[in-house]
């Protein structure tokens, strides 16, 4: 009897198969192939194919035995949260006995589900928080340290990012909108949050290049009160576009205008570098104030390419005519001179590129650093998802490769398989059984 | 072509794809079902019957058919398994397999005089006359298939050569009929006529008085297929697509025995040199089996292993008396 319903259960389970296999070809995949050894060597051994029923079906078990459990603690939890909350209702403001929590933080706990995981875990955090009406001593120095930043722009309030203010105001309408606070959230904690506050090594490396006069200190420049960007976060969407409208032209007159520097005095590159004999190489050695550049490096003015001399080609002349020394020796006279004032090899000189040495540069620099930002701002609130289509590399990569190697012949190694459907099939046999002249019976 | 022994052939067009060891299953099956087989090896040349069934040094083998001295009952081999006598075509000497028609015919005679139910023969690869010959001269023909298309191929141009080949016997002495069913001399061959179809025409036009003769042939050929090596229902439709190629070119009413599935028990058992339907009769490739006999021999068996003996039950069908 037993026999016979495993039987029936052989022949049910090798039907599923048989269908699953005939629909979707499944002895054809790469998975199938990989444990199809594992699978005869579970119907060989009667003993691994009891651990694989068992396996089977008590992992999936524990699975949710183990989410059951969970789920039934996270009830408890929220049994025990809303018991508190009562109690405490019954409490007076300053009796002592009552929990001392943030009300968001209850107002969170109590609104939570059983389904919701991150709101569940975001719940559960005032309960490890300190209980305690006084701010612990890094929310001062952080307080502090927004207050001393506040009227920059660049500024970002770290009580925002680090989820510890009371009410968060979107700047715009926007903005209040869960995606787009989701991204700006994003884009908070990759920009500022982690990566450049609470690195000790960025901030060494900031102070090397501040003293080094390779930075410039933007939070010691307080901006004018002219300037379109000094209270941006409460400017709406269009008075920012204005605003950066405003900017781009400033931009673009400055840059103007050091174009028309560059192109009036073409002699005098600014640099912080004024005479050449001011330049110390050596202890006592100077380059000689006569030498200049043009004779050691430019080309003769009369050489050029698009216009090459066409000589007649000389007549062959014997060997014996040509006085070979008398060509080869004034060439390297030429170059005597030159081997003399070729200094010898010393340390390059310090050179102080410090921006507010050049005319305006700084200026120019900060407006387009400024410039950067803000736009890459409004590229991720509004075109947040275009911008990662953007950026993918690999597709433009495959494409550009395709694109120069068209010319290539396509070929395609790909399996062919016998065809699945049947009629296909039979076409394929023929075409192997009979030969090309044979077509009398079709 | 007639005989009082029920001659089965097992052959195929492919090497490899399980002729021998199906053949060997089948003869062991209706052994323990009661009936008397012998089982013979006709694989001249190339010859393995007998290590499958776990016999080495076989006390006679190809050699003794043409020898005088031996008579047809030392040719046969007990194989310890009861009702089941053993011919081994073992001595695969160079060249043995190239043997002449008139051996061929010698051996043809020996198969018809023996004194059993069923005489099964495994049969070589290839389409040649000596091959073909022996599947020709059975009651029942076996051909065997794998689900690759390389085998399914090879198994519809057997089934076209045993086909044109009798065709070829019965019009012996007309050769212009020859030259259409009889393509070993490409020069004289009419190689226009590839199916049954454009032979019947032919027939039609050139030889109306032997075209009931010629359908007659072809309306007895009636070859069975058998799948072996099967893992899918994909697998199985290959059998399907073969019998409608057979049925659509060959105009034959070839019937579907019956499938094996792929399992490493036979390869194993092979190794081992125990027949898989003794060695696990209750195996699915032994049930496969166990179906393809009933098919052969309208009957339903169903063996049973237990305390190291196998038990069979066999039932026979009645629609099947009743037709007979």
């Amino acid at each position: 009897m037993i026999e016979q319903y495993l039987q029936v259960a052989l022949e049910f389970v090798k039907e599923i198969w048989f269908q699953l296999d005939s629909q979707f070809g499944l002895e054809e995949t790469e998975a199938f192939k990989f444990i199809h050894p594992y699978l005869l060597q579970l119907q060989d051994n009667p003993m691994y194919m009891g651990g694989a029923f068992i396996a089977l079906f008590l992992v999936p078990f524990g699975l949710y035995k183990v989410r059951s459990i969970s789920r039934e603690r996270e009830r408890k939890l929220d049994e025990l949260m809303e018991e508190m909350e009562e109690e405490e209702e019954e409490y007076e403001e300053d009796d002592p006995r009552r929990l001392r929590r943030p009300e968001s933080a209850v107002e969170t706990t109590s609104d939570k589900t059983a389904d919701d995981d991150e709101d569940e875990e975001e719940g559960d955090k005032p309960l490890f928080e300190k209980q305690d009406d006084a701010p612990p001593p890094y929310m001062e120095i952080l307080e502090k340290l927004d207050a001393e930043e506040s009227d920059d722009e660049l500024h970002v309030d770290t009580q925002k990012v680090m989820g510890t203010k009371n009410e968060l105001e979107p700047v715009s309408s926007e903005l209040a909108e869960p995606v787009i606070n989701k991204d700006l959230s994003e884009f908070e904690d990759f920009e500022f949050d982690s990566d450049e506050k609470n690195d000790p090594s960025h901030d060494m490396a900031m102070q090397e290049l501040q003293d080094q006069g390779e930075l410039t200190e933007f939070e010691n420049n307080t901006l004018s009160s002219d300037d379109p960007f000094a209270n941006y976060s409460e400017l709406d969407d269009e008075e920012q576009d204005r605003a950066i409208q405003e900017l781009q032209d400033e931009m673009e007159s400055t840059i103007n205008k050091l174009t028309e520097q560059l192109e009036s005095g073409p002699e005098e590159i600014p640099s912080a570098i004024k005479n050449l004999g001011d330049i110390r190489i050596g202890d006592d050695t100077t380059i000689d104030d006569e030498f200049t550049l043009d004779e050691e490096f430019t080309l003769d003015e009369d050489i050029t390419l698009e216009k090459p001399k066409t000589e007649p080609i000389p007549e062959p002349q014997p060997l014996e005519s040509i006085d070979l020394t008398d060509a080869v020796e004034p060439v390297i006279e030429a170059i005597e001179p030159v081997a003399d004032v070729s200094p010898p090899l010393q340390p390059v000189p310090e050179r102080d590129y410090t921006i507010d040495d050049k005319p305006g540069g700084g200026q120019v620099d900060s407006l387009i650093n400024r410039l950067k930002y803000f736009q890459e701002n409004l590229d991720t609130r509004f075109h947040h998802s275009e911008k990662r289509e953007r950026v993918s590399p690999p597709a433009a990569a495959t494409n550009d490769f395709v694109d120069e190697h068209r010319y290539i012949e396509q070929r395609s190694f790909a399996t062919k398989s016998i065809p699945v459907d049947n009629k296909k099939y039979m076409e394929v046999l023929e075409s192997f059984i009979f030969l090309k002249d044979q077509n009398k019976h079709k | 072509m007639t005989s009082q022994v029920n001659i089965i052939a097992v052959g195929g067009g492919k090497g490899g794809i399980g002729k021998s060891l199906v053949c060997t299953n089948l003869a062991i099956g209706m052994a323990l079902s009661g009936q008397k087989v012998i089982l013979m090896d006709t694989d001249f040349g190339a010859s393995n019957l007998h290590a499958l069934l776990g016999i080495n040094n076989p006390a006679h083998g190809f050699q003794d058919f043409f020898n005088e001295e031996s008579n047809d009952q030392s040719l046969l081999i007990d194989t310890g398994i009861s009702n089941l006598k053993f011919v081994s075509g073992a001595g695969d000497n160079p060249g043995s397999a190239n043997i002449d028609t008139e051996k061929i015919n010698k051996v043809i005679s020996f198969i018809k005089s023996l004194e059993a139910d069923t005489v099964l023969l495994d049969l070589g690869p290839g389409t040649n006359y000596n091959v073909i010959d022996f599947f020709n001269i059975s009651t029942q023909n076996v051909v065997l298939t794998t689900p690759e298309m390389t085998s399914v191929m090879k198994t519809f141009s057997f089934i076209r050569s045993a086909l044109f080949r009798r065709i070829s016997l019965a019009f012996q002495s007309n050769p212009d009929i020859q030259k259409m069913v009889d393509h070993s001399n490409p020069s004289s061959a009419d190689i226009e006529t590839y199916t049954t179809g454009l032979l019947r025409d032919r027939f039609v036009e050139d030889f109306p008085e032997q075209l009931e003769e010629f359908n007659n042939i072809v309306k007895d050929f009636t070859p069975g297929l058998v799948v072996n090596r099967v893992r899918s229902k994909k697998d199985l439709k290959t059998g399907d697509n073969l019998l409608k190629l057979v049925k659509k070119f060959l105009e034959a009413e070839s019937t579907y025995l019956g499938y094996i599935i792929e399992s490493d028990r036979v390869r194993d058992s092979v190794d081992e040199m125990i027949p898989f339907l003794i060695k696990d009769p209750q195996s699915k490739p032994s049930e496969n089996l166990q179906q393809i006999i009933g098919a052969l021999t309208n009957t339903d068996l169903q063996f049973v292993k237990k305390d190291g003996r196998i038990f069979v039950s066999k039932q026979v069908r009645l629609s099947s008396g009743w037709e007979v």
